[in-house]
């Protein structure tokens, strides 16, 4: 009951602001509060924050953030299919690191993180002007909600900081000018993150720290700090110094005060019911009603899905795994655990350590998978009547681990799909599975990471990636290096938009890997503003290298 | 702009735009959408209204059309369509959606015959048009883009009548 009340309440409060894009005008609808007509109880305070949150509704979909820091990593491809996803040739610019400031996902995602920077100044602005009042009450829920959309603004910028460094600092709601980023691209970076810092500690001790249905889905203490972990962890990289203590400071803050545990099954954080998980610090909680966007199934399962799942609509046939990802999870070498009968698909009969091709580490989070033969519900074999005459297996459905290529023939049923988040059978194109944000074993493992890099025998360090395999029910490590470490946060965190960051701080972004050569052109650390950003604003300054 | 593919003497009230109608199958707006993507006309886009194309302005300015329909029997009841100007951000004002509304609307008016305007209490204005079984709506959704939802009416009447059952 409680998690239904949590969900409830959050996706009512996404509700209400997403009423603004109802098609229905005879719902009353509010697009246009002002602080005067407005904002009264602390239930119409609420309210209007959730246009702020219902702007994070982007990160389930396609073309956007999400896509910009999965497709270019190693985890993720999107392969064209004769005529099929070949989109002007931008998904394979993204994989191969052949991507110019042309390419139309740069300037989605640019869209989407500034329209939520955008609706927090306007809120912020809004909520500003009841600070005059004279009513104390009013005042000090205005002063807690500016609060708490600065420190979501401040997410808005970290994604910002991470995915294009350099960008201009925009606060002021009523600021008519076109802004300039810093033509020096280290010395703006840094300033973006010297803000996300300062603006997250400047209000850290105004934002809730209880976790109730009213604070799910929103900004509390622990969703600061989280934010403040990954900061931190990846600060080298943003600012060419380590801040290896603070990342230790920001994480046992939530480990030891914000009351999370590691869910029994890393599954359970992921299912269609989720907001009960014990785990997740902060999400978005979609819902195929009235929180819409969420669109996994359509964007990674095959067109003969539909029949699988009984979807209401048929899916694209988009995303899939890299084999070797997929491979790092059942490699009894890399992932030691027990051994079982894992899918490898078209392998050879042995590997070359003479391991029977159908015999892997039975890692629990092989669920983040669908691969192997698809079903019906009847148990009949899904058929793709459309199979090419080149597919392996033929028209019955099977999802190898292999890709064949990634232009321009890749098998329609190559590659493992994104079985992360649960499928609900009978379901339409939108999920309601809450999308995580930032969750505890990302807040361990980075924990980790900062006692290691600081001391390579660190006890504690080894304790912690440990534990997070013992949930995942495989072999303990012995003693930790980077390529464990990389490797584990991999498994752990795969398709949570970290694996980028991840390879870059382990110094791997410029590494070959499938159908993707060495790139170490080091322009491919940070995404180029969008071309057509620089066209409409003069005063933009270009990545270097773009 | 240059997005008007129905020839004026074939338009029907059931005409939307790009070749989809109201009571299109739901598997021939997939072939038809995968034959759009193969000419390259449409890509995947982001969000709910996943087909993403591009509409350019006299000036070359894109405008960035997002839509997906919604069905009922397995037919298309309802399209709701998002517009933004491709170089939207906070500081670009002149590419907000009160500007990109004005375009839209002359667009439509070009498109399927003028708009009239309502004053909504809550949603400001709000442009529209009924032709027959097709109804259009055109309004602001936020600071950056403008919605159009294609409505057929003899669905929404039915489905009405359905929920007050």
């Amino acid at each position: 009951m409680k998690t239904m009340m949590r969900k409830t309440i959050m996706s009512g409060l996404v509700a209400t602001a997403l009423m603004l894009s109802c098609t229905n005008l005879d719902e009353e609808l509010f697009d246009s509060v002002t602080a005067d007509n407005f904002f009264k109880t602390q239930e119409e305070f609420i309210a209007a924050l959730g246009q702020a949150y219902s702007s994070l509704g982007g990160l389930g979909n396609h073309s956007n953030l999400w896509s910009i820091q999965e497709i270019s990593s190693d985890e993720l491809v999107i392969t064209t299919k004769g005529g099929d996803w070949y989109d002007g040739g931008v998904l394979i610019q993204l994989h191969q690191h052949t991507f110019s400031p042309s390419n139309g996902f740069f300037n989605n995602a640019w869209g989407f993180l500034y329209g939520g920077v955008n609706t927090c100044n306007r809120l912020i602005f809004q909520f500003e002007q009841l600070l005059s009042s004279t009513d104390p009450t009013t005042v000090d829920l205005a002063n807690k909600t500016i609060s708490e959309l600065r420190a979501l603004r401040a997410l808005w910028y970290y994604w910002l900081l991470d995915a294009y460094g350099n960008v201009p600092l925009v606060t002021d709601f009523t600021a008519t000018g076109a802004p300039a980023n810093n033509a020096n691209f280290a010395a703006g970076r840094t300033a973006v993150y010297n803000f996300v810092e300062s603006e997250l500690l400047d209000v850290l001790d105004d934002l809730p720290t209880e976790k109730t249905s009213t604070t799910y889905g929103r900004m509390t203490r622990w969703a600061a700090q989280a934010i403040l972990t990954k900061l931190y962890l990846n600060a080298e990289v943003y600012t060419g110094t380590p801040q290896w203590n603070k990342v230790i400071t920001a994480a046992d803050d939530i480990i030891d005060n914000g009351g999370f545990s590691l869910e029994g099954l890393y599954a359970d954080n992921f299912a269609i019911e989720n907001s009960g998980s014990r785990e997740n610090i902060f999400v978005y909680p979609y819902d195929k009603v009235f929180a819409q966007g969420f669109n996994w199934p359509m964007m990674t399962l095959h067109y003969a899905s539909q029949g699988v799942y009984r979807f209401t609509m048929q899916p694209w046939n988009g995303y899939a795994v890299v084999e070797e990802f997929y491979n790092s999870y059942v490699d009894p070498v890399a992932n030691p655990g027990p051994q079982g009968p894992v899918w490898k698909g078209l392998c050879p009969d042995v590997d070359e350590n003479g391991i029977p091709d159908d015999t892997g580490t039975l890692d629990e989070r092989l669920s983040n998978f669908i691969v192997g033969p698809q079903f019906n519900p009847d148990g009949s074999r899904a058929i793709d009547p459309a199979a090419e005459p080149f597919d392996p297996d033929g028209p019955p459905l099977t999802f190898t681990p292999e890709n064949n290529e990634i232009f321009p023939d890749g098998w329609r049923q190559g590659g493992a799909r994104i079985g992360k988040y649960e499928f609900e059978v009978g379901g339409t194109n939108n999920m309601s599975n809450d999308f995580v944000i930032f969750r505890l074993a990302d807040i361990l493992l980075a924990k980790a990471e900062a006692l290691w890099r600081l001391n390579n025998a660190d006890p504690e360090a080894l304790t912690l990636v440990n534990q997070i395999r013992d949930r995942a029910g495989v072999d303990p490590f012995t003693s930790l290096d980077a390529d464990k470490l990389l490797a584990e946060r991999g498994r752990e965190m795969f398709a949570e938009m970290t694996r980028r960051q991840d390879l870059i701080r382990f110094g791997k972004w410029s590494d070959a890997w499938w159908e993707k050569p060495a790139s170490p052109d080091p322009k491919y650390r940070v995404f180029p503003i969008p071309q057509i950003q620089i066209d409409a604003n003069a005063n933009l300054t270009q990545n270097p290298g773009y | 702009m240059a997005c008007n593919h129905i020839p004026s003497e074939r338009r029907k009230t059931t005409d939307l735009f790009l070749g989809v109608y109201l009571g299109m199958e739901k598997q021939e707006f997939y072939d038809h959408c995968w034959k759009l993507n193969r000419d390259g006309i449409v890509i995947q886009g982001p969000g709910n209204q996943s087909v993403e194309y591009k509409m350019t302005t006299d000036d070359s300015t894109g405008i960035l059309v997002h839509f997906y329909p919604n069905f009922h029997n397995n037919r298309i009841y309802e399209l709701p369509v998002l517009y933004s100007y491709e170089p939207w951000a906070p500081w670009n004002r002149q590419y907000w959606s009160d500007a990109l509304l004005t375009r839209i609307v002359q667009h439509f008016d070009s498109t399927y015959g003028k708009l009239d305007v309502l004053n909504h209490q809550t949603m400001g204005k709000v442009y529209f048009r009924i032709d027959g079984r097709r109804r259009i709506n055109v309004f602001i959704k936020d600071d950056q883009y403008v919605q159009a939802v294609f409505t057929d009416l003899r669905v929404e009447r039915e489905l009405k009548r359905n929920q007050n059952k």
